[in-house]
């Protein structure tokens, strides 16, 4: 009896081989799958990239074409039935549109994360609106329990504000004392650490109930958190100030190649500022499969907000090879360019809207009255 | 060296493979999936296509357990970036498709019409088992013909365009030898 020659033993050790993989562990199946990805990567980046080239010279020679015959049109030239901008001011317009489309979007992405209502700005300023008042979302109906739970309002509920941004020469004035050179003399001052601190202010203080800590909102994005609170005006750390740390949820929206056209909750981490403009996401484990586009939300642990909101989107994600956790950047909506930790940035050059509003939370009034006889006294809401 | 040359190609169509599919995925919305281009695009079956590439270009070059092996390789590949959390579905398919291929062909000199007379078998047993294994969706049999039929068609054009020169610039067989012509052949008319 001869010996199986090399070129019929080499397909039998290959089909064993392959026969035999389904009954690999679950985990050895996942740490191949963490190599395939790893290995697969630069090819995928060259393809993706030679598809987009492709694509994009496509589009380019479809887009001269739209404008030789455009030429033939003078005041009513389109590309795909989208018009086209003829001026500055039809720029701005567009740019305006899209920046509010961008801000739906982001509020249905956050409502569907939520499962709730799109958060409302109030329109008439330093008016408080109430968010949510939670109610028991539990199924009680579908439980097979008997007891029936008495519905139960939350103790403590978030209010939105709305504030001004006080920027440049406001700022500068106020800080100066230009406003409250005449009070000085009857004890009505700002408080020293609102008016020796760099970071840029807005003009809600403690009559108005601000703390600490309060979000910083600009339409449904967060800009940033109360550091320092004063009678009249307050400070706040920018998102991308180092001092700056928040939980986060990382979401991919439902057109950045979801298959299942939803947004798609991938993991939570911390969000820390650089002081450079963008933030960074810490702590994800290379088993999550995280790419450029995808959105950062804000990750509410005590259930007080009724859904998240935005922190940014991802421009950069690369996974070194000597770590097993993604080094994310994040750039934020509204970018703060100077904003290092030197506290050193009194000409601080802001990119935030003048409008803002701060979330802050207070009593419940609904809870706030105790019933007669019980000897306490009322708690009034805060002002 | 040109062993080496081919093996490195050959290895080079299983890397590539799965990466083009996964990237497709990546630029889907730019693409246009409902647009007759898009979709001609994800009727090819690219798996399929590559084991034919592989036998058509190193079979002549290369052992049959190389071609066997980056086959499994390619497999391998597919179902690492795969979101099943099994593995060994395409690669079995994989290697046996390759097998199927180098025991239908066992010329080493494969011409690349007897492939393409394969290629619609090779699809139909690279989307069946796919299709029972994932569950079988409505109109299965329309999506298994139109893979089948865009892949042989895709076959069809490349080996035409790779044969053309062949065709244009075609030189005269060699006259036979024979033994009744071998004295005329060896002194002159």
């Amino acid at each position: 009896m001869s010996a199986p020659s090399p070129s019929t033993l080499g397909p039998v050790v290959i089909l064993i081989a392959a026969t035999l993989l389904p009954a690999l562990p679950t985990g050895l199946v996942n740490s191949w799958k963490s190599v395939a990805r790893d290995i697969a990567a630069p090819g995928q980046r060259i393809t993706q990239q030679a598809f987009q080239t492709a694509i994009q010279t496509a589009a380019s020679l479809g887009n001269t074409t739209s404008f030789v015959n455009s030429t033939s049109m003078p005041s009513t030239a389109s590309f795909d039935g989208i018009p086209l901008a003829n001026n500055d001011s039809d720029v701005a317009t567009l740019r305006q549109q899209l920046s509010d489309e961008q801000e739906a979007r982001r509020r249905l992405t956050a409502a569907w994360i939520g499962k709730t209502p799109a958060l409302e700005i109030p329109a008439a300023p330093n008016e408080g609106i109430v968010l949510a008042s939670h109610q028991s979302e539990f199924p009680w109906d579908q439980s097979p329990s008997r007891l029936e739970p008495q519905s139960s309002e939350r103790l403590v509920i978030p209010e939105l504000v709305s504030a001004a941004l006080m920027g440049g020469e406001h700022a500068a004035r106020w800080k100066r004392g230009h406003f409250l050179s005449k009070g000085g003399l009857h004890g009505i001052e700002e408080s020293a650490w609102v008016i020796k601190s760099p970071q840029p202010l807005v003009d809600l203080g403690a009559d108005h109930g601000v703390s600490p800590a309060d979000l910083v909102l600009a339409g449904s994005a967060i800009v940033g958190k109360i550091e320092r609170v004063g009678q009249w005006t307050s400070t706040f750390l920018p998102l991308t100030h180092p001092s700056f740390r928040c939980r986060a949820t990382i979401v991919r929206p439902e057109a950045a190649g979801n298959a299942t056209r939803q947004p798609m909750i991938l993991a939570q981490a911390i969000l820390a500022g650089q002081g450079d403009g963008t933030c960074q996401l810490e702590k994800i484990p290379d088993t999550v499969g995280l790419r450029t586009g995808d959105e950062v939300y804000s990750a509410d642990t005590d259930g007080a907000l009724a859904h998240p909101l935005f922190l940014g989107t991802i421009t950069s994600a690369t996974l070194p090879t000597e770590n097993r956790h993604w080094v994310a950047v994040v750039t934020p909506v509204f970018t703060t360019p100077g904003s290092t930790g030197d506290d050193t940035t009194d000409n601080l050059q802001l990119d935030l809207p003048p409008r803002l509003a701060v979330l802050r939370l207070r009593m419940n009034p609904a809870r706030a009255t105790v019933p007669s006889g019980t000897g306490n006294p009322p708690l009034g809401p805060t002002p | 060296m040109t062993h080496w040359l081919f093996l490195l190609a050959t290895l080079l169509i299983a890397y590539l493979t799965p990466c083009v599919m996964t990237s497709l995925h990546a630029v889907e919305p730019s693409l246009g999936g409902q647009t007759f281009v898009g979709r001609f695009i994800y009727d090819v079956n690219l798996p399929v296509l590559a084991l034919g590439l592989m036998v058509a270009t190193s079979r002549a070059r290369l052992h049959p357990t190389n071609l066997l092996a980056a086959a499994a390789g390619l497999g391998l590949l597919l179902d690492g970036l795969s979101a099943s959390s099994q593995l060994g579905q395409e690669t079995i398919t994989c290697t046996l498709l390759m097998l199927l291929c180098l025991t239908l062909l066992p010329a080493r000199e494969t011409r690349p019409w007897h492939w393409l007379a394969i290629v619609p078998l090779l699809a139909l047993m690279h989307g069946l088992p796919q299709a029972v294994l994932q569950g079988l969706p409505a109109g299965w049999q329309q999506l298994l013909l139109r893979e089948i039929l865009t892949t042989t068609f895709l076959a069809a054009l490349a080996i035409t365009i790779l044969r053309l020169p062949q065709v244009w610039f075609e030189t005269k067989p060699a006259a036979s030898l024979h033994l009744e012509n071998r004295w005329s052949r060896l002194t002159p008319e």
